[in-house]
Parts: structure tokens; sequence; C-alpha cells
């Protein structure tokens, strides 16, 4: 008996977590509370310490989702709790500085955003969870930000928004193959020969868009340069983190089709070849260590997670064996990264860059909108041009039309009587004329 | 006496009386307004509630009122028809307290709320009509009666853009009726019949059949906003917020999307109409104006004119889904009937909002706005999101279905096309929602409503502690959060999407 | 029992003639009292119309000789659904316009009215009833005398001349009439229409050719009709004339009396005439006429600055619609006929509605410029509503009369495959909503000059808007009035009337 209300019990922990953060997110809810960062994560932190594994399935909302957590997540939850606290407790309120209330929304939200994909069942939770943590670290971001922190901000909404792009697409073809979103069937399904590839490149496309896979890191050095620890520490514990658990939930392992694991494989070596590089050309410039970026940790890290992974597609057999070692594995790093973070203290700023990668991919799309600014500048032009002509044209007509008609002599003639009664006669014989 | 023969016709009656009477009001008879306006609204919306009842549990009601020899005026209620009738009265309800909010102190207020009581009439009209003529009528009638309310200002621009509203609606309804004359010396009849009348006429007919279709989607492209005959839409904001929140969310470009789905559906039947090649044009067509209006939508300024383009390109969605001519994509192109109504109607009020209470009509006035109105600008966000769609709000799934309905269909093409809106929507609304949470607000606003002076309270926050007055701040929130129930709980049995499925498996699967 | 039988023995139709004949004269006998004998004298003129009616739905069309004596040497009179029709027109919109009048005209000019109203009333009505062509001419002269007489009442100069003007045309018409009435009964020796039409019939069916004097006679009587019904190009008369009467008078002239003429040459073409000639060629020229009428019309309305002068040329453009029926009956039968006879009385309401409305705004503001009208809207709404709705059913859209009309026309057009008349009138249509619309967007909007406003009496608001109402009911009213429509006992060769 005790143990069936324990397990009630904590089946309702597992949509708490999920809804408190959502409830505390509420201004005028949070301003009263003390601690509110902090407060958030305590049902997540229950938990975590609690090794019951359970679900519960929620049938009404969107196609059917549902919560579970197992031993594979509980690592992951137990590294959120200890990223999400740091994180906490570096963007506590002093006499310096205090934090406004829709920053502590905006956390809250993404927050939720974490938990929420962490613990949902299905794709389309998943990436319903992801969307609002995505948009809400992206006001995380930029929020009260100087030029360099807007520019990263900009550059990871981008990017935010092909990967969801990338990602509903993926979701479609699902759907249009089967008629479940719970992670294991998908897999199943989308294993299957006959459905379509494109789902596997979407789903790397979306995914790595989002976790900042090689080739697409731009935005991770643009957030870990503006500044903020806290930011950086969200980092890992949001986008990054959901986006490699997204990897591992939504690709399948297809045996036939080598390509993606070469891609991923290949990926994988560009990201630490290129790190690798980058602490090499610091060396040989004697520049030191201590502002090196973390994003380079970071990158490095994704990169050997999509080598392993790329491996895997291409060797089923490993996949089922060391499956299980991914998530501790995924947990120690967010957890050794944030306690570098801590420890090397309050990151360098970087000013905003000029003339590298990121600036350009903002810069294209203004030339974008400027070209097809110029093309509407055109054809708006054009229509105009075509108006004034008609307009001319018409107003000729009309200007001819009122001169005949106005003109005293045609009026006089129009309504001579001589005029109209031969007008009569002539209708008179017309009719008699054409009854014969 | 069989009432059921009786409750389509009430439904249409329970506003116009109210309508009528308000017409001859004084205007400082406030209360007595308020009152008809509000009875008015809920006796429609119990009125609909028990059609929906009974044709639940099995009952039929159909009006038949003869109107010219062999053609009956028709009020049925099927379950398309009972779609966006609740639509309409329960969006009528909440922009009737909108109304009220906002025009508080306005000039004319009874003629105003006559011509909105007619509006809505019209509409009711049109949803329940059973046959293309009764359509006919009541769409004329809107025509009509939404005129008074763009010109309702009484500026010379209001004349003018009522003038060009008129061009545009009246030679669309012209098309309308020689379309339907000509259609009915064809067949004799014109009775909305699932999966159409028309697919036993001989082959000699086909090209004036395909000339008819031309004919009515001209004449119904004009109100559902359809590139070129889009033009009298962005000209149309001049009208205050609640007309353009009702008219141009709710009533005249979803009749005019609604006509669509009866004619393809119901006239010419979906699989004929793909027989006479007529639905890759119009699905061409209907890709065209979605990615013409989002392009439009980027470089407009004034905010309600981003909004107004940003219709006509989210109605062409219920257009494309009509078009692409498979079961799920009608689900899809239905349900966002619903699904784009709501969310129009919030960014509307939030529009209306921002102008009534600030004076704000330009979105590069709108800096902080978000830390002054919060809660609107959270509706605004939910509107806004949805448009992109972000799921769970409602626009997500009616692009879900949409999309799907394409890949069914083998028409992948509208993939592309629902891509690139939804990047579209993203690059022009995001920046205003950045605006409007990021950025640091101005000293002062364009022009800030005085509001209730409470003392102490005159220097900051003339509201006090409010942002805006209940009745402009409630109808958003509302709207916003049947927009995202209706993305989160789709699976429920009520939800516009199970309704939608119903629809389409009546005009696909059932004999 | 014996209440009904009393009722439905009357002798309606001579009453309807008689009422207002004694009006007249009571009305010029007693100039102090004129307005209320008028008044009572259009009340009773509506009773005895429903009485008539009444009469009609029990026995199908009516016979009366008057005096016993019956035709050929007599004078009978005959009703069916199409005089019942326009008799119910007439009664309705006179009664609206004596309303009307009897706050409009100050008492100097009223007593010169209402004898001269009565007058033409009792011609109309006489003229709705007769049954021989030579009766047909004195009440339509009498129907022209009055209504010149009218025009002229305000004896100012534009008046005098427009009045002039008409005067003359309508002689000029008259007088060509009354030579074709002559060459007929010299040939046929009877005056009596149906017995002139079993005669030329006869004749047809014996010789299978016809007298070069029917030829004259149709083609004078045709002309001198046509002149009277201002079909365009012979239109040149009805702008001055309409644009200057005093406002119930061209209300009356725009609906009732250009209708009365169109009557006459409805009833003559297709019960004389028509089976004897080959029709091709005449309705394609009436259907040409008709057709230039609209555009024409339209146009010109388009064009007008001042609000009576709009109102006149939409007559004109109006008329035009009727001439449809030649080119459209020919094969098809009772459509384009019920849609001609639904726009002659929907035009007549609406039409004299707007007339109305015409004169309201000139008591208001002392002038009808369009561009000028200044927030009619508000300060007038009654007859701002009466000139929309009025508008409604000129332009034809739903629901109204005007839309009944146009939808059975357009049928008829679109069955035939006429697609040159059907987007005619679809161009009418939208030319018609373009003047419309115009007026009624500067009355939503304040003038640059404000003109000082004067009192409009109730009774003229409602009157206008009562007719504009009616127009719009009569688009809910297509079966019983078709119903009425149908009653008939000429059997014509193209299978109209039962």
């Amino acid at each position: 008996m005790n143990s069936i209300m324990n397990i009630e019990f904590y089946t309702m922990t597992l949509w708490i977590a999920v809804i408190w953060p959502l409830l505390l997110s509420i201004p005028s809810l949070h301003n009263r509370l003390p601690w509110p960062r902090h407060l958030a994560i305590i049902p997540a932190t229950v938990l975590t310490v609690l090794p019951i594994d359970t679900s519960m399935n929620i049938p009404w909302l969107l196609y059917g989702t549902g919560f579970s957590i197992d031993g594979n997540i509980r690592w992951i939850l137990g590294a959120f709790v200890v990223i999400w606290f740091s994180a906490a407790t570096i963007t506590l309120p002093s006499k310096e500085k205090t934090v406004p209330s829709h920053s502590t929304t905006l956390y809250l939200l993404t927050l939720t955003g974490s938990l929420g994909a962490l613990l949902t069942t299905d794709l389309v939770g998943f990436f319903s969870f992801s969307t609002l943590m995505g948009y809400s670290f992206y006001g995380l971001l930029i929020q009260n930000g100087d030029k360099a922190r807007q520019q990263a901000g900009r550059l990871y909404l981008y990017f935010l928004i092909v990967a969801d792009l990338a990602l509903f697409e993926a979701l479609l073809l699902v759907a249009f193959t089967t008629q479940h979103f719970q992670y294991e069937i998908t897999r199943q399904v989308m294993t299957d020969i006959s459905s379509s590839p494109v789902y596997l490149y979407m789903v790397l496309l979306g995914f790595a868009l989002k976790a900042g896979i090689w080739p697409f890191y731009f935005w991770l050095t643009a957030v870990c340069n503006s500044g903020s620890r806290s930011t950086a520490l969200l980092l890992l514990a949001g986008p990054m983190t959901m986006s490699l658990l997204g990897l591992l939930r939504w690709l399948p392992v297809r045996e036939d089709f080598y390509i993606l694991g070469i891609v991923m494989q290949l990926l994988g070596v560009a990201a630490i070849l290129h790190a690798t590089l980058r602490v090499v050309k610091r060396v040989l410039l004697k520049q030191g260590m201590a502002h090196f970026s973390t994003a380079w940790f970071v990158i490095s890290f994704t990169g050997l997670f999509s080598l392993a992974l790329g491996t895997a597609q291409l060797n089923p057999f490993l996949w089922q064996q060391y499956s299980h070692i991914v998530y501790p594995l995924i947990a120690a790093f967010g957890v050794s990264l944030s306690i570098l973070i801590l420890t090397t203290g309050k990151t360098h700023r970087k000013p905003a860059s000029t003339d590298s990668a990121p600036v350009l991919i903002i810069n294209i799309s203004h030339e974008l909108k400027k070209w097809i600014h110029a093309t509407q500048q055109l054809a708006t032009h054009l229509k105009l041009r075509a108006k004034t002509l008609w307009n001319i044209s018409g107003s000729f007509v009309i200007r001819q039309y009122q001169y005949v008609s106005s003109d005293h002599k045609i009026k006089l003639f129009v309504t001579d009587w001589k005029i109209n009664i031969t007008l009569f006669l002539i209708l008179g014989l017309a009719i008699a004329w054409l009854a014969n | 006496m069989n009432w059921n023969a009786w409750v389509p016709l009430l439904v249409v009656i329970s506003s116009l009386l109210p309508g009528l009477i308000i017409f001859g009001l004084a205007e400082d008879k406030v209360r007595l307004r308020v009152a008809l306006n509000l009875f008015g609204a809920l006796s429609k919306l119990v009125l609909v509630s028990w059609m929906i009842w009974g044709v639940y549990q099995g009952y039929h009601y159909e009006t038949r009122l003869p109107l010219l020899p062999n053609l009956e005026l028709v009020l049925r209620a099927g379950p398309l028809a009972l779609l966006f009738v609740s639509l309409s009265t329960i969006l009528w309800l909440v922009t009737t307290v909108y109304a009220i909010g906002y025009l508080e102190d306005s000039p004319h207020r009874s003629r105003f709320f006559g011509f909105f009581s007619l509006c809505v009439t019209a509409t009711v009209g049109v949803a329940l009509a059973g046959n293309l003529i009764t359509f006919l009528l009541f769409y004329e009638l809107l025509t009509l009666a939404t005129y008074p309310l763009i010109v309702h200002r009484g500026t010379e621009e209001a004349r003018q853009a009522g003038q060009t509203y008129l061009r545009y609606t009246i030679s669309g309804g012209a098309l309308l009726l020689i379309g339907t004359v000509w259609l009915y010396s064809l067949t004799g009849t014109l009775e909305f019949t699932p999966k159409g009348f028309l697919s036993n006429l001989g082959e000699q007919h086909y090209p004036a059949l395909i000339t008819i279709f031309a004919l009515l989607i001209a004449g119904l492209g004009v109100k559902a906003a359809l590139v070129p005959l889009h033009g009298w839409l962005p000209k149309a904001m001049i009208a205050p917020a609640p007309v353009s929140a009702l008219l141009h969310a709710v009533a005249v470009v979803k009749a005019g999307a609604f006509g669509i789905i009866r004619v393809v559906y119901d006239v010419f039947g979906v699989e004929f109409a793909a027989a006479l090649g007529v639905l890759a044009p119009l699905a061409w067509l209907a890709a065209f104006t979605i990615i013409y209006g989002s392009l439009r939508a980027l470089f407009q300024d004034d905010l309600k004119r981003r909004l107004a383009y940003s219709t006509i390109s989210q109605v062409s969605y219920i257009t494309l889904g009509v078009a692409i001519a498979g079961p799920i994509a009608t689900i899809g192109g239905v349900v966002h009937l619903v699904h784009q109504g709501l969310m129009k109607i919030t960014l509307f009020f939030c529009a209306g909002n921002l102008a009534e209470t600030l004076g704000i009509h330009k979105i590069s006035e709108m800096n902080g706005v978000g830390r002054r109105m919060p809660w609107t600008m959270a509706a605004f966000t939910i509107g806004a999101f949805g448009m992109i769609g972000a799921p769970p709000i409602a626009g997500f799934i009616s692009k879900w279905y949409l999309g799907l309905g394409a890949l069914n269909t083998g028409q992948s093409w509208v993939i592309l096309v629902l891509a690139g809106s939804s990047l579209l929507n993203a690059a022009y609304f995001l920046p205003i929602l950045h605006r409007a949470w990021f950025m640091p607000s101005p000293e002062s606003w364009p022009h800030e409503h005085p509001g209730e002076h409470k003392g102490e309270h005159r220097d900051k926050h003339y509201w006090g502690h409010k942002e805006t007055t209940w009745a402009l701040l409630l109808p958003p929130l509302v709207t916003a959060a049947m927009a995202l129930a209706a993305g989160l709980l789709v699976t429920m049995p009520f939800s516009p999407l199970e309704w939608a499925k119903l629809i389409s498996v009546r005009e696909f699967y059932q004999p | 029992m014996a209440m009904q039988n009393a009722f439905m023995a009357f002798p309606w139709a001579v009453a309807l003639i008689l009422l207002p004949l004694t009006g007249a004269i009571c009305c010029f006998l007693f100039p102090r009292i004129s307005r209320t004998l008028g008044l009572i004298t259009s009340f009773a003129i509506v009773v005895s119309v429903v009485g008539l009616g009444w009469q009609l739905l029990e026995h199908g069309s009516y016979r009366h000789a008057v005096g016993g004596w019956g035709a050929p040497l007599g004078i009978e009179l005959y009703a069916d659904g199409l005089s019942l029709l326009m008799l119910a027109t007439t009664a309705l919109v006179g009664f609206a316009i004596s309303v009307y009048s009897t706050t409009y005209f100050k008492p100097a000019l009223a007593v010169r009215f209402w004898p001269i109203w009565m007058c033409l009333l009792a011609a109309l009505n006489a003229l709705f009833l007769s049954a021989d062509i030579f009766n047909l001419y004195v009440t339509l002269e009498l129907l022209g005398l009055s209504a010149v007489a009218l025009t002229a009442l305000t004896g100012s100069k534009e008046a005098l001349s427009g009045a002039m003007r008409y005067l003359l045309a309508t002689l000029l018409a008259s007088l060509a009439y009354l030579l074709g009435v002559t060459l007929l009964y010299h040939s046929f020796g009877s005056v009596d229409i149906t017995i002139l039409a079993q005669q030329m019939q006869a004749y047809h069916a014996a010789t299978s050719s016809v007298t070069p004097a029917v030829w004259a006679a149709l083609g004078l009587m045709a002309a001198g009709l046509m002149l009277k019904t201002a079909i365009f190009p012979l239109h040149f008369w009805l702008p001055p004339a309409h644009g200057s009467a005093p406002a119930p008078v061209s209300a009356l002239l725009s609906a009732l009396v250009v209708k009365a003429s169109f009557y006459i040459l409805l009833r003559l073409w297709f019960t004389l005439f028509e089976p004897l000639v080959d029709g091709e060629a005449i309705n394609t020229m009436m259907g040409l006429l008709g057709c230039a009428a609209i555009l024409w019309g339209s146009v010109q309305a388009m064009r007008q600055t001042r609000l009576k002068l709009l109102i006149a040329y939409s007559t004109v453009a109006q008329i035009g619609y009727l001439f449809l029926v030649f080119p459209l009956t020919a094969s098809m039968g009772s459509t384009a006929w019920n849609g001609v006879a639904y726009l002659i009385i929907s035009h007549a309401l609406a039409k004299s509605a707007m007339f109305l409305c015409a004169g309201n705004l000139l008591c208001f503001g002392g002038h009808d410029r369009i561009a000028d009208l200044d927030r009619v809207v508000q300060r007038l709404p009654l007859t701002a509503a009466a000139f929309a709705l009025a508008g409604v059913s000129i332009m034809g859209l739903p629901p109204s009369g005007g839309f009944i009309g146009k939808w059975l026309l357009l049928e008829a057009a679109v069955t035939q495959g006429r697609w040159d008349i059907a987007a005619v009138m679809m161009l009418g249509g939208l030319l018609a909503a373009a003047y419309i619309f115009k007026v009624i967007g500067h009355t939503f909007i304040q003038a640059p000059v404000t003109h000082e406003a004067q009192p409009v009496s109730a009774s003229m608001q409602w009157s206008a808007l009562l007719l504009a109402i009616g127009a719009m009911l009569l688009g809910f009213l297509s079966l019983p009035v078709l119903s009425l429509l149908n009653i008939s006992d000429i059997t014509l060769a193209s299978g109209i009337g039962s």
C-alpha cells in the first residue's frame, strides 16, 4: 500500500517537475518567492534522488504523449540539477546587481523546456518542449546584452529556425509512415528500408544545428565569447544536451544506409581536428590557455559524440553494446565542463567580431532582405508606371468626352428639336421596316 | 410544430433583430445597447450549442423558404456549417466585448453596433447556407453590411478605402452571380451536396464547367484575398480595430475561403474538380499568394498592415489545403479555418490594444511595449508563434496536416512552400517580439490614454496596476488561450481537428 | 358572409377610376381640405386595389363593360395579373407620394398639386384597366397632360422649360399613337384589343401577309410609345423634366408615368403584333436600344454632380433593362417576362424612394449637390437608410426586388445563350453600384462647407424609408407576386400567361 502510494506520488512528481517551473515563470508569482530559480529545480532533484523508475501517459495532450524516467535519463537529470543549480547560484541578485523579473521568467521557461524535453516519451512532445526551450534561451541570450550578445543571439536564432524547420519535416515524414511517435516505435519504423532516407538527413541537420556540431558551431563560439558564465552553463544544460539526446532518440540505426554513418564520422573527425588545431595555434603563438574559449571543449565533445554515433550506425552491434554508456558520459561531460566554467571565473568577453563566419551569415540574411526589397521596389515601380499610363490615357479619353459633351454647340445639337424629331421618325420607320 | 425547421432561421435572426433595434437607439443609451449586444451574442451561442447537441443526437436542422420559382432559400446545419457558425458565434461574443471597450467615448456607436450585428447575421447566413443562391444572398449582404463599418470614421481616407473595398467586392459578387446563373442554367439545381452535383454532366459541358469554376473562384477569391484580388485588404485596415479583428480575421476573408471550400467540395466535388484539372492552378495560385503575402508583410512598418498581409498569406493555406485534393490536406485546410481565425483575431486585438491605450500604430514605436503591457504582448507572442508554426499552438497542427496531406498526394513542393512561409513568418513576426520584449522603452508613448485618474498614480502608470481596461484585455487572452488549447488538446472529441476529420471523412469516404 | 359577397361583387375596377376623378374635382372645389381629401382618396385606391386583387384571385381575369355596353361599341375594362400588379404599384407608390406631399408642398403649391395629382392617378388607373386602344389613347393623353402640369408646378424657369420640352415630346408621341390607332381602326373596324387581335390573326392566316397599314401602325405606335418611355436615344426630355420638377413629382414621373407607356407597348406588342411579324430583327433592335440605354444612362449618371439628375439618368438606364424583354422572350417565355415585370415593380418602389430622399435632402440643406452632402448619415439617418436600401435594389444586389428581376433576366439570357445581353446587364449593375456608392460615400463624410440644416418632417422621411423597405421586401415575395402575374386569359403566341 505504501509503495503504491509512493509510486503514485512519485509519478505526480514527474509532471510536477515540468509544470512547477512553468508556473513559477509567471512574474507575479516568482516576484513574491525567495530564490525562485533554486525553488524551481527542487522537484527535479527529488526525481533524481529517489531511485524509482516510473512513467505516465497523457493521451489527451498533443498527439498522446507522456513522461517517464529511467536509469539513463536519471544520469542526465542529475547533471541537469547540478548545472542549473550552479547557474542559479551564479545569478543570485546581490548588492551590485539586480535581476530583472523577465530574466527570471526566461530562465524558468528554458528550464521547463529542458526538463520537459528530457522527460517526454514521444517525438512531438520532445519537439514542442525543445521549441519552448530554444526560444526562451534566445531571450536569455539577448536580454540586457551588448552588441556581441545580440550578434550571438541572432546567429543562434537563425540556426534554431532552420533546425526547427528540418525537424518539422522529419516529423511529417514520421507521420507519413506511422501513427505512433514514441521513441522506440519510431526508430523501429524508420529503420525499415522502405521509409524515406530524407528523414535521416533532416534529423541530422536539425540536431546538428541545435547542438553546434561541426560545421555549425559558430553560434556556440559566439555565445561563449559573449561573456556570461551562467549563459554558458545553461548552454550546456539546455540546447546542447537536449540536441545530443535528440539525436540519440530520433535517429534510427539503419544497416543499409552507410552514408549517414560515414558523414557523421567525418564531421566528428573534422571537429576534433579543428579543435586540436586551435590548441596548437595557441601554443605556437604562446598565448597561453587562460582565455581559451570553453566553446572548443564543447565542440570537441560534440564531435566525439558524432564520431561515436557514426561508428554505431555502421556497426549496430556496437550500438547495442555500448549505448547505455552514452548517458553517463554526457552527464559526466556536462558536470566537468560546468566545473571548469565555474572555476575559471568570468570568461573573457570578446568584442563583436566583424569579419568571420558568423558575420557572414548575418550579412547574407541582410543581403537577401535587401534583394527582396529591391525586387519589390522594381515591381511597384513598374506597377506605378503602368497605372500612370492607364490614368493618362483614361483622363485623355475623359477629357475628350467632356469636351465633346459639354460643348455648347454639341449640347444644342443633341437637344435640337429637328434632330430629335428626325430620330423619332427614323425609329418609327425602322420598326415598320424591320417588322416586315 | 416542427421546431427543428426554424432553428437555423432563429440563429440568423438572433443578431438581426438586436441590430435593427440598436439602429434606433440614441447615442447615450449605453447600457441598453450593451445589453442588447450581449443578449444577441449569448442567445446565438445558446442556439448554436443547441444545434450542435442536436446534430450530435441525430436531429436534422433545415429551413427552407421560397425565394425564386424553383429555387429556395435553404439554411442547413451540416458539420462544415456548424464549424464555421460556432467559430463566428464565439468570436463575435468576444469581439463584442472588445468593441464595447474599444469604442468607449467614440461617436456613432449605435450605428456601429447596428451594422456590426448585421455583419454577423450575414456571416452566419453564409455559414448555414444550404445552396449556392442562399450563399450568394448572404455573401452580398456581407459586403453591404461591412462597408459602413469601414467608412465608420467618416474621414476622406476612410471613404476612399471604402470605395476600393467596394470596387473589389462588388465586382467579385458580380462574377459570382454570373457563375451561379450559368451553373443553374446547366444543372437546374444549386443545392450543396457532398461530393458535388456535377459529376453526371456530359463531357461537352466540361469547358463551360471550367469557366464556371474560374468565375466562382474569382468571385470568392476577392474576399478570400487571393492574389491579384487582394488589393482591398490592406487599405481596409483603416477601420477601427474591432472591425479589422472580426471582419478580416473571421467574417469577410473566412466567408471567401469558406465559399471556396463549399464550391470545391459541395458543388463540384473534389474528385470531379481534380479530374477537370482546375485544382492544380488553384494550388499554384494559393502557393503564390502565401509567399507573396509574406514577402509584402516583411516591409510594412504599420502594424495592422503587416497583419493584413499576414492574413492574405495565411488564408491561402485554406485554399491550398482544398486544392491539394486529398483527405488529409482537407483536414488541414478546414481546421486552419478555425485556427487562423483564433490566432489572427488575437493579433488584431493586441494591435488594437496598443493603438487604443498607447497610440502605437507603427512597429518602430513598439520598443519595450512588453514591459508596459505584458499580458497583451504575451497573447501577441502566442499568436505570433502560432503563425510561425511552433508547437504546441494551433498553427502547428494545421501546418502538420497540410504537409502530411501534401506528402500523401505526392505533391511535395507544397512542403517547400510551407517551409518558406514559416521562414518568412518568423522573419516578420520575430522582430516585432524582439522589439516589444527586449528593447528599452521610449520616454513616452505616442498617445497614452488617460485612463482612470487615481491621484498619486497619475504620473507613472495611468492605469494604476492595470495595463488597460478589462474589456480590452480579456478578449485577446481568451482567444490566445483558445488557440493554445486547440493545439494542446487536439485529440479531444470536440476539438476543431476532430471536427475537420469528420468533414473530410464525409467528403471522401462516405457514399 | 353577405359582407364578403358584397365585397366581392363590388365593381372595384370602376371605383379605381371614379374615386380619383371625384377626388380631383373635390380637391379643386375645396382647396382648403385638399390635402386630407387627397390622402383619403389615395388610401381608398389602395383598398380598391386590394378588393380587385381578391376578385382576380377568385375569378381569374376580370372584364367589365361600362354602362352595360360591351365591345365593340362600348368601353370595356379588363384586368389581369399584369394590370393588377401595375395597379398595385400605382396605389402603393401613390399613397406614399400622397403622404409625402401633405408636408412637402406649401399651401400655395398644394392647392394646385392635389387636383392634378388625382387626375393623374385616375388616368393611370384607367390606362391599366383599358381594353381598347382608343381608350388607351385618351388615358395616355390625360396622363401626359397631367404629368406636364405637375412638372411645371413650381413655375420656375427650369421647371417651365423642362415641362415645355416634355409637353412637346409627349404631344408628338400621342399624335403618332393616335395615327396608329386610326390606321388600325380603319383597317379592321374595331378598337378593342382582343377583337383586333382576332381579326389581324385571321387576316394573317388567310392571306399569310399583313397590310401595309399594320406596318405603319406598328411603326407609329411603337415609336410614339418609345418616345414616351424615354428609351435611348429618345430620352432627351427626361433629365430636364425630372431634374427640375418637385421631388414627389419626379418620383411619380420616374416610377409610374414612364412605366405606363411601357405597359401599353408590352400589351400591344405581345397581343397584336408579335404573332404576325418575324420578330427577330425588331427584337434585336429593341435589345440594342435597351443595352445602349443601360450603358449610356449609367455612364451619364456617374458624371452628374447633382443628385436629382443622377437619379434621372439612373431611370434612363433602368428603362433599358425593361427593353431587354423583347430579345429574351423570343423562345423562353415566362422567365424574362416575369423578370421584367418584377423589375418594373421594384424599380417603381426604389426609384420613387430615391427621389423622395432627394427631396428630403433638398429640404434639409437647400441644395442637392452630391459632393456637399454633409454627414447625412448622422443627421438624416432615415433618409440615408432609404437611399441605401433603394440603391441596393437598383444595383440588383440581394436581397431585393431588383435582384430577383435581374436574376430572372440573367437566367433567361444565359439559357438562351445571349451572353452579350448578360454581359451588358452585369456591366450595368457594376456601373449602378459605382454611382450609387459615390453618393453613399459622400453621405458619410463631412463636406468642406457646412450648411445650416432645416428640419425635415417625419412623414417625409418615413414615406421614403417605407418605400425602400418595400423594394427590399419584394426580394422575398417573388412567389406570390409571380403567381399573381400569371392570372391572365390572353394567350400569347410565345406562351406567356396561363
